[in-house]
């Protein structure tokens, strides 16, 4: 929970009121040639950079520039760098027929790196050793990507000029702690505007590369407001030729991949659902059943009890700052396995064989009649709720049975086991139970388990892996979400809640 | 200005080893809810948006000047009526307290009775018997078990409170069932800036502490219930809001965050509304813009009488719109 004090409150109207920012500008030529070789390679592909052919080649050059530009990492950092350059040239050297020209500009910028990749030099970390030289008091080193946390932070403590520094990133910034002074590398508009609006520290100090140039837009106010200051902004570029801040960043068109990802998965119309896709930390995205009722696992940092850290919300509530959680290993549905290992035991395999064969029954009359001819079938037998979204939902391996016994005796009637009705509604009561018990189980032991972890960091990172130990469900991994598409589509069922890699 | 609300600016906090006044902002906080009372129309009402830079105690401030700057008034007749038929309904002999305006006496229950046309509540008190008109009976109240088997003097103002409001004041926020204030917000938030965090006021040397809620008098985080004068809803949940009998015509909306104002922003037409939007949210710029949008389409602009500018860091925006 935000355990906010007054006077903790009152720092950061204080900082509001004071906080100045400065900012330095950091030149070094290999790295700047290597920058701008990036931008004219891009340049020179044009629409071809989404080409598959492309793509594995220029992804891992944009990030490594931009890691470097983002962070106070070396120029030898081995957890950015880019693939094996001998694999590079050949790469060039293949695609030299079809795109001569953007071969070459791959060449140079096989160059460029060449000259850099094996540097220890580190310009960020010689600036800032300095900076926390003549800045006395509590400092921290902000940052806007989280996936280069934990090699810039080992990069920090690796300086005893740097040592007593915290390494965090923008979400944190929320929160009530206040520093003296935030180092915060990169471009301004790459971070949320509250960094500059809503300012936790009373001194800010800006720095980048001085090709990389800095516009950030300016912030949101009311109408009746007073003009807003102009954003000091950028003094003229020192270099000729200037890199966007806003193309410097690796920009993954998260919908697209989703949209190809789920077209791939999506093998029977008749088991597919409407899903909204998630974009998650880490490069990582996920599909939600857009459906009313569904929900999903989440984590609630602000709780105060521990029992209500754990809160199964709305799908329709996910909004960017919700941390997911979201089973990651393990293979198929936990609940599942849980309730057969632990609750159903010896009755499972039956139990599951029924499940599956009147759900089998099902599919075959919808293959034959449609969803609409089964939904007026249903309906005709007794059925109260056939909406052909529900009869979908039956199909569905995962559901279990219809809310009122009613809708179920017409469905049994319906694949030709009318007379075994009874009998095939407590089985699925009592797999229906089990899954209860399952979900109680489990979500006990995620509670125990987020008890004993330190979640700062799953806010500072934005995801963090956490395994049961007592429980076959597998590992879970809890993702902050970044943004949520409006737009739903249908995907497979069994690819609902899966994370999979952009 | 109202003499209660001229005395919270006199409240300290305690910061890093001593009580110190609290800053400006607060104070421009506690005068925006008093200013909101006080611009108050019939058939209008007052949309106010505050951009922050965190949501913390801004929404207990506005709540503090709101519920200071209103005249405490007589209850309500309904009120008067519920209560004495809840007393008419107890046994005889039940434990009871009685305020008569200058001391509290405690005595058992006799009786309810008519004389002349009147109802009257009869209460042994120090060997006799005394009538006490229906008008008066919110101030009779059933006597709670004593651990000690002596009276309890119950609900006596805390020293706190009593530096902003009279007994008979006090005694007449016991007996009210209006709620000045509604607060849509994150209630565990709201609970500790509001029941734990602690501020004083000045005793000649000394100083008397106490909370927030002591005096806006939260339902939701007050055990007894009685002479509420505000409540807090969760912004997450689907609800209704209650109000007591009273309805919410009167009260101030306060709707804490950027995801109260999207969900609660365009119901309870009838109410003065203020959207408390921290820069730090996710959806602060969409609220931002749905703020502004609904500036667009406003009767006329608002301003607010005794409200100076906003202090830094903050900004606000009032506008009048028709009521409903």
């Amino acid at each position: 929970m935000r355990t906010m004090t007054f006077a903790a409150t009152n720092e950061i109207y204080k900082c509001g009121s004071t906080n100045v920012i400065t900012r330095a500008r950091l030149s070094h030529d290999r790295f700047c040639a290597y920058s701008l070789a990036v931008k004219r390679l891009i340049h020179c592909l044009g629409e071809a950079i989404s080409d598959e052919v492309w793509k594995p080649i220029v992804t891992p050059l944009r990030r490594y520039g931009f890691a470097l530009c983002a962070a106070p990492l070396p120029f030898n950092e081995p957890s950015i760098q880019p693939q094996d350059i001998g694999k590079l040239h050949s790469r060039r050297d293949e695609l030299a027929m079809v795109y001569p020209a953007q071969a070459m500009q791959l060449g140079n910028t096989i160059h460029c790196l060449e000259a850099l990749v094996g540097s220890k030099e580190n310009p960020y970390e010689a600036w800032l050793a300095e900076a926390a030289l003549r800045n006395r008091g509590d400092g921290a080193v902000l940052i806007c990507d989280s996936r280069l946390v934990a090699s810039a932070e080992r990069q920090l403590s690796s300086n005893p000029a740097t040592r007593r520094l915290s390494l965090i990133t923008p979400s944190q910034l929320t929160r009530e702690r206040c520093f003296d002074v935030l180092y915060v590398f990169g471009a301004a508009r790459w971070f949320p505007s509250f960094i500059f609006d809503a300012p936790r520290a009373k001194k800010t100090e800006l720095v980048r590369y001085g090709w990389i140039k800095d516009i950030r837009e300016p912030s949101k106010t009311f109408l009746s407001a007073a003009a807003p200051t102009a954003w000091a902004g950028d003094e003229p570029s020192e270099h000729e030729d200037s890199y966007d801040a806003g193309d410097l960043l690796p920009v993954v068109d998260w919908r697209s991949v989703g949209q190809k990802f789920a077209a791939a998965q999506l093998q029977n119309a008749l088991e597919s659902v409407e899903a909204r896709l998630v974009l998650l930390d880490g490069d990582r995205a996920v599909f939600l059943e857009a459906a009313d009722g569904a929900s999903v696992l989440t984590i609630d940092l602000d709780s105060d009890e521990s029992t209500e850290r754990l809160a199964r919300i709305a799908n329709s509530e996910v909004r960017p700052g919700t941390f997911l959680l979201l089973r990651t290993s393990g293979g198929g549905d936990y609940i599942v396995a849980e309730a057969d290992r632990h609750f159903l035991k010896g009755r499972a395999a039956e139990l599951r064989k029924a499940q599956q064969h009147w759900k089998a029954l099902l599919r075959q009359e919808v293959q034959k009649d449609g969803l609409l001819g089964v939904s007026l079938r249903l309906i005709d037998l007794g059925s109260s709720s056939a909406e052909e979204i529900n009869v979908r939902n039956y199909m569905w391996p995962r559901s279990i049975r219809t809310r009122a016994p009613e809708d179920f005796q017409a469905i049994m009637r319906l694949v030709g086991l009318g007379e075994n009705w009874r009998a095939y509604w407590d089985m699925m009561g009592e797999i229906d139970h089990a899954h209860r018990l399952a979900g109680h189980r489990i979500r006990r032991q995620l509670l125990h388990t987020l008890e004993e972890l330190d979640l700062t960091e799953l806010e500072r990172v934005g995801r963090m892996e956490l395994t049961l130990p007592d429980v076959d469900a597998g590992g879970f991994t809890a993702f902050r979400v970044l943004d949520v598409s409006l737009d739903t589509q249908l995907v497979a069922g069994h690819g609902l809640g899966h994370s999979f890699e952009l | 200005m109202v003499d209660r609300v001229a005395k919270s600016f006199d409240l300290q906090f305690w910061d890093r080893g001593q009580w110190e006044p609290i800053p400006v902002w607060a104070r421009f906080f506690i005068s925006l809810g008093a200013a909101l009372s006080t611009a108050h129309l019939p058939k209008r009402r007052i949309v106010a948006a505050l951009s922050l830079p965190t949501p913390s105690f801004a929404a207990g401030f506005i709540a503090l000047g709101r519920v200071l700057s209103e005249p405490i008034s007589e209850p309500a007749k309904s009120a008067v009526d519920a209560h004495f038929d809840k007393l008419a309904a107890l046994p005889t002999q039940t434990p009871l307290i009685y305020f008569d305006g200058a001391a509290l006496f405690n005595g058992p229950l006799t009786s309810t009775v008519k004389h002349s046309g009147d109802d009257f509540v009869r209460m042994a008190i120090r060997g006799g018997v005394c009538m006490i008109p229906k008008a008066r009976c919110l101030l009779v109240e059933v006597q709670p078990e004593s651990q000690t088997g002596k009276p309890v003097r119950l609900r006596n103002p805390k020293p706190f409170e009593g530096r902003f409001f009279s007994m008979v004041e006090h005694y007449r926020i016991l007996c009210s069932t209006k709620k000045s204030v509604i607060i849509i917000g994150e209630k565990n938030r709201l609970r500790n800036e509001l029941v734990r965090n602690q501020f004083a006021v000045p005793d000649g040397i000394d100083r008397i502490e106490g909370a927030l809620q002591d005096l806006i008098r939260i339902a939701k985080f007050s055990s007894g219930g009685i002479g509420c004068r505000a409540d807090v809803y969760s912004r997450s949940r689907g609800h209704a809001i209650q109000n007591g009998g009273s309805g919410t015509e009167s009260s101030l909306m306060v709707l804490d965050g950027a995801v109260s104002h999207f969900r609660w922003a365009h119901q309870y037409l009838h109410c003065d509304s203020v959207s408390i939007l921290s820069r730090t949210e996710s959806e602060y710029g969409n609220a931002i813009d749905s703020a502004n949008a609904r500036y667009l389409t406003r009767l006329d602009d608002c301003s607010l009488p005794g409200l100076t500018g906003p202090p830094p860091g903050i900004e606000l925006m009032v506008h009048l719109e028709d009521g409903l």
